[in-house]
């Protein structure tokens, strides 16, 4: 019994240290990522059949394809309603899954995510204002970006202390900022009209509802990109994630790299809360699938996370849209979905993953 | 490397099982200019609408399925845009004594009238979400009907909300005539008469303009009537009248209830239509509000609107939650009046002038003496739902105004 112990945990051990097995896992990721795309193209209330799902996209995708020729409902149901929606929860999914991953090696925290600098709270606040006080900024996704972004950096500020950005004020500072902002989107709730106050809960509750190929063409390069920079130097937060001292010791600096990913982090965070709201758990939960499956190495685990966030995002996304007839809003299926799956996590994995049970 | 083959395996027999399916691609239809009409919607849009139209889908909270009924065309609609319709709704509470008094069977009266047909219908929309497209263009409907203003469309930006007109725009490209209405809400100065422009609206639909109009007038009698007799009240003798919503969630949240502000078309109804004052002189929608601050208000009028449940002047004269209120002046002189049950009330239905006449009658009751309640209400649904005494009286009772036959009112 105990030799088999033994047994299981070296091979728990080699498995983390199999660069074939990993890259392998990343390649099948990515094939059910793509698969998952069209597979939920094909997917909805309105029947269409693969095949004219397919024909629809291959002729939009071909630059001698004539559109003119197509039906016009399906040409709308799949190329103006399913893709641009199924393409923006994929950016949305990496967005925030990796958005997790980076703050939990940057913060050395398992139970950070991407809300933990007060983003959410501070898109809230910002999209709340732009809802209540229309005439105050021309559009409620950049007035949520910018509140978010201000949320942070305010966060930032106020953990720096003699030039050093300690993770646990950091963290305290993003709670602290976070209830400020929601605290600020409580008043604006309270002065709201009717009409205000059911927009901003509808914001909140977060959705893919009004996707559309402007949002994907704005969001996704923004996010692939950022998505390849925090690749780069991801073997950077493998050093980072083992303490400031031991980082300075092998010659990186901490807090350098650290506002590079948090900033970057923010950004792709920002940027998605803006588009679709708020949605929980992606960023919690897929850091912690990839590092059940890969291990803690940022090098594997990122691209592991991206892609299951893409993956969790289009399948939540469409059974928000299909489950009944009519919308889910999506938040709510990624918490009902993630809870349990953090509960296993814990009870089962709690050891390897948060160091407790 | 076997794991990568088993991987491929499984998404090629599920891609296959997808393409399994295939039909043949549709054509485009032919479109025959003698089977349409042009109308113009609330937008000031031209719409090409059917001239027979045998399958609506209302995105409203029931008007316009409401609307259609009274025009006899209610078997048209194959879609709601609320479920609001399709819920049977219970209430209970506890007295100072520990008595539970029950209220069921609660609903709209379309619910009612329509209970078989509608309930399998399905919801394009719910509250605070957004409408699924797919849904729509599955029902393949004649036409569309989208009614700005009510509760999931709820707006303060009258025709320009990025989001709505998104919607319509996609529905639209689906091909799919959409004819919008404006809910009074959603306009700078509320007016019923906006409510008469809809109902009119949905008999161009149709052609029965001069069917719809009958109906919008006689609901605009109803409001002249009440306006008529208290345009000469003075400032000095309009009582205050506090629009107060006992929800339990108010309660949870430390308050003793909802108030409904300025910024509402209640208070339009106050203000501008019965003649009173509005107790609470704030700008806003629903705010709550502490024991404390209502003991300050101490209105003469209490009126008691739907409000997370049903809500009877029983339970503010008798719950044991609502002790401290109890010493007020309305409470003590038995001024609370309870509005019909209306869930998802933010625009209004055509039972609307039932709610100002009650406004009215607990406002001034002597210049309302000639009206009993329970019975003018019975008229009201016989002329509007063209139903018979017994069934009239069924709507009284969905509609929780038995109150008003036991205290006579």
């Amino acid at each position: 019994m105990e030799k088999n112990k033994k047994k299981s945990k070296y091979n728990e051990t080699e498995k983390h240290f199999d660069t074939k097995r990993k890259k392998t896992i990343l390649l099948i990721l990515f094939l059910i990522l793509i698969s998952s795309i069209f597979i939920a193209l094909t997917i909805g209330v309105y029947k269409i059949s693969a095949n004219d799902v397919y024909n629809i996209v291959i002729t939009h995708l071909n630059p001698w394809g004539d559109t003119n020729d197509l039906y016009r409902v399906y040409d709308v149901i799949v190329w103006n309603i399913r893709f641009p929606r199924i393409l923006l929860s994929v950016a949305v999914g990496i967005a925030l899954a990796l958005a997790g991953g980076i703050y939990q090696g940057c913060f050395r925290n398992p139970l950070v995510e991407p809300y933990i600098l007060g983003v959410e709270s501070g898109a809230a606040f910002g999209a709340a204002l732009a809802i209540v006080i229309p005439s105050f900024f021309f559009s409620l996704q950049i007035s949520a970006f910018i509140f978010g972004s201000i949320a942070v950096f305010g966060a930032y500020m106020l953990a720096r202390v003699r030039g050093e950005t300690p993770t646990i004020m950091l963290i305290l500072s993003g709670v602290i900022i976070g209830s400020v902002f929601a605290a600020f989107v409580s008043i604006l709730k309270y002065i709201a009209t009717d009409a205000a106050l059911r927009e901003i809960v509808f914001w909140m509750m977060g959705g893919f509802y009004y996707a559309s190929w402007s949002d994907v063409l704005l969001i996704l390069p923004i996010v692939i990109i950022c998505f390849f920079i925090l690749w780069i130097f991801s073997w950077k937060l493998n050093i980072l994630s083992m303490g400031d001292e031991e980082s300075k010791t092998l010659g990186v600096n901490p807090e350098l790299y650290k506002v590079i990913f948090v900033i970057i982090a923010t950004l792709i965070t920002a940027i998605s809360v803006s588009a679709v709201g708020i949605i929980a758990w992606v960023g919690l939960m897929m850091p912690h699938a990839s590092r059940m499956l890969l291990g803690p190495d940022h090098r594997f685990m990122l691209p592991a996370a991206a892609m299951m966030g893409a993956i969790y995002m289009i399948l939540c996304d469409t059974l928000a849209r299909t489950l009944t007839s009519a919308e889910i809003p999506v938040g709510i299926l990624t918490s009902i979905i993630g809870a349990p799956y953090l509960i296993y996590l814990i009870r089962n994995k709690g050891k390897l993953i948060f160091g407790v049970g | 490397m076997k794991l990568i083959n088993k991987t491929i395996l499984i998404l090629v027999i599920l891609i296959l099982s997808v393409l399994a399916g295939c039909t043949t691609t549709e054509k485009n239809k032919e479109y025959n200019p003698e089977d349409f009409r042009t109308i113009v919607d609330m937008r000031g849009t031209e719409v090409l609408v059917p001239k027979n139209i045998s399958r609506v889908v209302d995105i409203s909270d029931g008007f316009v399925t409401s609307v259609l009924y009274n025009l006899g065309l209610q078997d048209t609609v194959i879609g709601l845009g609320s479920t609001n319709l399709q819920e049977i709704d219970t209430y209970t509470f506890q007295t100072n004594q520990g008595e539970n008094y029950s209220y069921e069977n609660a609903s709209d009266p379309i619910a009612y009238l329509m209970k078989e047909s509608i309930k399998d219908l399905p919801a394009v929309a719910e509250y605070d979400v957004a409408v699924n497209y797919e849904t729509i263009a599955s029902l393949e409907p004649d036409v569309v009907f989208i009614r700005i203003g009510f509760c999931s469309m709820n707006t303060d930006e009258y025709g320009t909300d990025e989001d709505i007109t998104n919607t319509i725009d996609t529905i639209e490209s689906l091909e799919i005539p959409v004819v919008v209405l404006y809910g009074p809400p959603t306009l700078d100065n509320p007016s019923i008469e906006k409510i008469s422009d809809e109902i009119n609206t949905i008999g161009d639909v149709f052609d029965m303009k001069d069917k719809s109009n009958e109906l919008a007038e006689y609901l605009e009698g109803i409001v002249d009537l009440i306006t008529n007799r208290t345009k000469d009240i003075t400032d000095e003798e309009k009582p205050d009248v506090l629009l107060f919503g006992l929800s339990p969630n108010a309660r949870e949240s430390g308050g003793a209830g909802d108030v409904l502000c300025t910024d509402t078309i209640e208070s339009y109804f106050i203000e501008d239509l019965v003649n009173a004052k509005n107790a609470i002189q704030e700008t806003g929608g629903w705010k709550i509000m502490s024991a404390e601050q209502i003991l300050n208000l101490n209105p003469d009028v209490i009126v008691l609107p739907t409000d997370w449940g049903y809500h009877p002047p029983r339970e503010l004269y008798t719950a044991s939650y609502y002790e401290n209120l109890q010493i007020l002046d309305a409470v003590l002189n038995r001024r609370v009046w309870g509005l019909p049950f209306t869930p998802y009330n933010c625009a209004k239905r055509i039972e609307y002038p039932i709610e100002i006449m009650v406004i009215a009658k607990a406002s001034y009751p002597e210049l309302f003496a000639d009206f009993l309640i329970h019975e003018w209400v019975l008229d009201f649904y016989k002329e509007v739902y063209h139903v018979d005494d017994e069934t009239a009286m069924t709507l009284r009772s969905v509609q929780l105004l038995d109150w008003t036959v036991e205290e006579n009112v």
